[in-house]
């Protein structure tokens, strides 16, 4: 089971264009953790994608998105030599990740102007649909899809930060409930409220499509 | 009462979890029995479950999305920062350890618990001159251990007031320091606050360390007082974070 989820992962991190590495993540850790940027450089590369899609659905905004995941990993890069390895680098990072952007949301106050506006990009219009829906083939499809790419990030706006990170944790990540529980530092049981919380709402806002 | 069922509907029900658990790959196998003969037996069981799968196929096009900078090389660069900044206040602490160390000697000398045992060794030869030889009266040898105890505190005085000279200048000067930035304490060495503590020690220089400033207004003072650090907060970057430019002086910690 686990490992079907790690080849999960892993085929989502091909899919994304991240390298792909034979050396085990352990190993990176290790060599990082003794200062070596090379081994830090490909365990960056293979998470950032990741990384940056947790922090940019819970601040919305890319250019800040772009700074916390930066910090983060120069953070988790600095507290390498405290990392005691009990969870996976991985799901360590993420929690790094996630905390950050806790804390930047604090300290923000643009969450409330968000919730009230929705989604928008700089100049004001609506957001574009997401970069990275799936589109191939058939011009029908792909206008169908994209219609449910704008209406899925529409309805995934409305969620708060906290569900949202859930079910971007759960959904394009892959992690499972306990993970997820240990990155957002809450128990299985709210993981599975807040999931199930989400996913009522989004096949509410979704019910068109088929 | 109303709150209270409103929150009671967002939670899931126990054959919720259950399908829930079945769509995200998480049920054991005898859960995923379970559920199959439960929707096999109940059309609603069965149509709620293709919802809950429903909405995993649309939330399956989510596809991560991607840095549109080179993050490796901005995170490196960080590193390179973070490592410089810490090796050079590496390196200041092991000069200033060294410093303290040459006039461990001198300091030992003026330590006022030295002092202190100093003076119980002298009242004790005074007490004895006087048993032996009966002459002289006891007031001498508290007098002794009088100005001992006198020159303890005007050391530690001398000490306390440097640090509270620093500190009004922190909170009086800071603000308009802090805003001057990119200055170093040459630009304001003649202020008045300055002047006040460089009367009260000469030695005394300052630094306004903007690269490590995090937030909080200290002072790292070395043992011979000879070197202060200024944090101050950088505030310009982003608008959202809080300006710290006037310390409160609870603030001003001493370091060493």
């Amino acid at each position: 089971m686990l490992d079907v989820k790690r080849d999960m992962i892993s085929n989502i991190a091909q899919k994304s264009g991240t390298k792909e590495v034979e050396e085990p993540e352990k190993a990176l850790v290790q060599r990082a953790s003794k200062g070596d940027r090379d081994a830090y450089r490909i365990l960056v590369e293979k998470y950032q994608n990741r990384v940056y899609s947790l922090i940019v659905s819970m601040v919305k905004s890319k250019e800040d998105a772009e700074d916390i995941t930066q910090e983060a990993f120069v953070k988790a890069y600095l507290s390498l030599k405290n990392f005691r390895g009990d969870s996976s680098f991985y799901t360590w990072i993420y929690r790094v990740a996630y905390n950050m952007t806790i804390d930047f949301k604090r300290r923000s106050s643009k969450r409330s102007e968000f919730l009230a506006t929705g989604p928008r990009s700089e100049d004001g219009s609506e957001a574009p649909p997401l970069d990275g829906v799936a589109t191939d083939g058939n011009p029908l499809e792909e206008v169908e899809r994209r219609e449910l790419a704008g209406s899925l990030e529409k309805a995934m706006a409305q969620l708060t930060e906290e569900h949202r990170a859930v079910i971007m944790l759960r959904e394009v990540d892959g992690l499972s409930y306990s993970e997820i529980a240990d990155v957002v530092g809450v128990s299985q049981g709210t993981v599975m409220s807040r999931i199930h919380y989400a996913k009522k709402y989004l096949q509410q806002a979704l019910k068109e499509f088929a | 009462m109303d709150t209270k069922n409103a929150k009671n509907n967002n939670r899931p029900s126990f054959l919720e979890k259950l399908m829930l658990r079945v769509v995200d790959g998480e049920a054991t196998a005898l859960e995923s029995v379970v559920l199959k003969v439960a929707s096999k037996m109940n059309p609603a069981v069965s149509s709620r479950l293709e919802d809950f799968q429903k909405v995993n196929r649309h939330l399956s096009t989510l596809k991560p999305e991607r840095v549109s900078v080179d993050l490796w090389s901005q995170v490196e660069r960080r590193i390179d920062e973070e490592e410089r900044s810490a090796a050079f206040l590496g390196q200041r602490a092991a000069r200033e350890a060294q410093a303290e160390e040459r006039e461990s000697f001198i300091k030992h000398i003026f330590n006022p618990s030295l002092f202190g045992g100093m003076a119980v060794g002298l009242a004790t030869a005074g007490v004895a001159f006087v048993i032996f030889n009966g002459g002289i009266s006891s007031g001498d040898s508290t007098e002794v251990a009088s100005n001992t105890d006198s020159a303890a505190e005007e050391i530690a005085s001398a000490e306390h007031n440097t640090a509270q000279g620093i500190a009004n200048f922190v909170s009086y000067g800071g603000s308009a320091a802090a805003k001057r930035r990119e200055q170093t304490y040459e630009a304001y060495r003649n202020q008045r606050q300055v002047r006040e503590i460089r009367r009260m020690d000469k030695s005394l220089p300052f630094e306004v360390d903007w690269m490590r400033s995090d937030g909080h207004v200290s002072f790292i003072q070395d043992p011979r007082r000879g070197s202060t650090v200024i944090w101050v907060k950088r505030g310009a970057e982003n608008p959202n974070r809080p300006q710290l430019l006037e310390a409160d002086p609870n603030l001003v910690e001493a370091t060493r």
